[in-house]
């Protein structure tokens, strides 16, 4: 039966939220009762397992509005940042010529393949020396730092295919090196752009390592550690734990969809000419 | 519209040097044509032009400024683009309109404006669309009205025709020089293409390596080139060389011994030369004669006994590869209509004002009848 109705799902919509089969499983076990979950958890619910009782529960508590609240505001903000940076220093190392441009190539070359969280402590140490423990800001800094060299990789690769011509184009058109960038380079590269939106924000939204050692306080938690709370020691709220993680899909899942429907228009634009 | 004056120009990449002291001046109005082979230097020295290389030393002005450290836009300058440099994400309109607007035109200035050039280039009906959906010819228009539009005192053209089909590059070779005569604009061309530089140039500069061999008109450039290069690189086929000794040399001909043993006469100012000075001497395939008879004629022509290695029928005249007896290879243009058997042998004859001489440095001695040639398919 479980095997019947999962095939029943429209698949080719599968891909495109993301959804892997665990998330599936989060999803599906959100809407039913306390004891259908534990019963059988492969099992669709029916109208006699269906419930709401998860969502009414995290509904109702405020704190988890701002957890969301809070989750939004550093992927976005980080987001920003990285693809605003990112470009623009790709666009400096693919464009311009200067003393150390390879070696700062290498460099962040380096950050990809060194993990952000090796340096843990030592970001704490710094985090607290400026007084940013328990700030949003501590982690939109800590994300911008760990998604920028795969940005400026991957766009300045796509910055270096834009033709020198355009650019020379636009020199000769009298347009100065920043109308270039935001006005002529960065429209061209768009789903290069959309495609380091992707990468980036997804690891953001599911962090749990960094909010939980920069910004652990109540009003900073971001959603991933919100849901902590419902995950007791003695005694878990799956229907709250199942529902909220359920929510926590829906806007990362919405702005990938958003930025992948832009990824995959530059990419049949440029299939056939 | 403005003149345009070189001096002593240079550009070097690092170490590299790419252009040698250019000296060359562009008067108002003219349409000069760069040509070369690749890598001579000439789309660099456009660069250096536009604005977008830095001069290494040297000056350049435009009219009586001198404009070394300014930008491509201070200097008033429009370049069109061998890819056309189209920016793919606006529109005709926008494309035209773009730099205008950066200027800080008004909107009723920009709009009267591109109306006006889209109007010149028969393209006021695309305005709407975008680069991709135009073809490459809308596309080379779109370039050269965007050019148009900000009325630029002087004109670069970087090879704006190679990405068109043929017919379609005669065309805009054409409307290209009705728009050089519309605007009475100063302009810039390079191409490699012998064609184009012949048909369009009021002048012609030849690079090679980065130094100028000449500049002229395109008659002169063919008929009294300064050096072996220009001789070679004009005209279509090559220019045949043989080398020669000179027997006796003044100013009104010369007389050379080939290396076959024959001796030939031509009326080139010989007053440099001295007797014994080995040189090479230039016949233009179109100026030979093809003769079956392999009688002697008694004239003073150039005779060269050749066996046809190869034939190419054009239609209106036809190419002989020829070899002659001691093995050097001859290209001559003869009559499309007169039957050739390969292999047989005939005599290559040419009159002695068409013969061109080079000395061993390259330098020619300037022909005396330089013009007043017909080409021997004609006769």
């Amino acid at each position: 039966m479980t095997h019947t109705s999962t095939s029943a799902l429209p698949s080719r919509h599968l891909p495109r939220l993301g959804l892997a089969p665990s998330r599936v499983l989060v999803l599906m076990n959100s809407f039913k009762s306390r004891d259908a979950i534990f019963s059988d958890p492969l099992s669709w619910p029916t109208s006699e397992t269906f419930s709401l009782i998860g969502y009414t529960k995290v509904m109702a508590r405020s704190d988890v509005w701002m957890y969301f609240q809070n989750s939004f505001i550093v992927t976005v903000a980080s987001l920003f940042f990285i693809l605003l940076f990112g470009a623009m220093a790709a666009w400096g190392i693919s464009e311009y010529r200067f003393a150390g441009n390879r070696w700062l190539r290498f460099f962040f070359a380096f950050g990809i393949m060194v993990p952000i969280r090796l340096g843990t402590v030592s970001i704490l140490q710094i985090m607290v020396g400026l007084n940013l423990v328990n700030t949003l800001t501590a982690l939109v800094l800590v994300y911008v730092a760990q998604g920028l060299p795969l940005a400026i990789m991957i766009l300045s690769e796509f910055m270096a295919q834009v033709p020198g011509e355009l650019k020379d184009a636009a020199r000769c058109d009298g347009i100065d090196e920043f109308r270039i960038f935001f006005q002529v380079v960065v429209p061209l590269i768009r789903p290069a752009i959309a495609t380091v939106a992707v990468f980036t924000m997804v690891p953001i939204w599911n962090d749990l390592w960094f909010p939980l050692i920069l910004a652990p306080s109540e009003k900073t938690q971001t959603i991933t550690l919100g849901i902590q709370q419902f995950v007791g020691q003695y005694a878990t709220d799956w229907n709250a734990v199942l529902a909220s993680l359920s929510l926590a899909i829906v806007p990362v899942g919405s702005l990938y969809a958003l930025f992948s429907r832009q990824l995959i228009r530059g990419i049949t634009a440029g299939a056939v000419k | 519209m403005a003149s345009v004056t070189l001096n002593k120009l240079s550009k070097s990449y690092g170490n590299t040097p790419v252009l040698h002291n250019i000296d060359l001046h562009i008067a108002h109005g003219e349409l000069v044509v760069l040509v070369g082979p690749s890598g001579c230097g000439k789309s660099t020295l456009l660069r250096v032009l536009c604005g977008l290389e830095d001069i290494s030393s040297g000056e350049l002005r435009i009219d009586a400024d001198v404009v070394n450290t300014l930008s491509p836009a201070e200097r008033g300058i429009a370049m069109v683009f061998q890819s056309y440099a189209l920016y793919p994400h606006m529109n005709v309109f926008k494309n035209m309109a773009f730099g205008l607007k950066i200027q800080g035109s008004s909107q009723d200035d920009i709009a009267q404006r591109v109306q006006a050039a889209a109007e010149v280039l028969h393209i006021d009906h695309l305005l709407d669309r975008l680069p991709r959906e135009l073809s490459g010819g809308q596309r080379q228009r779109v370039a050269i009205g965007r050019a148009i539009v900000r009325k630029p005192r002087l004109f670069l053209f970087d090879e704006p025709l190679s990405n068109l089909d043929a017919s379609l590059r005669a065309k805009t070779r054409i409307e290209l020089s009705r728009l050089h005569r519309e605007l009475a604009a100063t302009m810039v061309y390079v191409t490699h293409d012998q064609v184009e530089a012949m048909t369009l140039g009021d002048k012609i500069v030849v690079l090679n390596e980065g130094h100028l061999q000449q500049a002229g008109t395109p008659l002169t450039l063919y008929q009294q080139p300064a050096n072996r290069f220009v001789a070679t690189f004009i005209g279509s086929p090559t220019i045949n060389l043989l080398p020669a000794r000179v027997l006796e040399a003044d100013s009104t001909g010369v007389r050379l011994r080939l290396a076959d043993g024959s001796q030939v006469l031509g009326l080139v100012d010989g007053s440099a030369l001295q007797p014994g000075e080995s040189v090479e001497i230039g016949l233009r395939p179109e100026h030979c004669r093809v003769d079956a008879s392999t009688a002697h004629s008694g004239s003073e022509d150039t005779a060269l006994h050749a066996e046809i290695a190869l034939v190419e029928h054009l239609g209106e005249s036809n190419l002989l590869y020829l070899k002659t007896d001691i093995g050097q290879e001859l290209i001559v243009r003869g009559d499309g209509n007169a039957a050739v058997r390969l292999g047989g042998t005939v005599i290559v004859r040419a009159a002695p004002e068409s013969l061109y001489l080079f000395r061993a440095d390259g330098t020619a001695a300037p022909r005396l009848r330089p013009g007043n040639m017909r080409s021997a398919h004609v006769h």
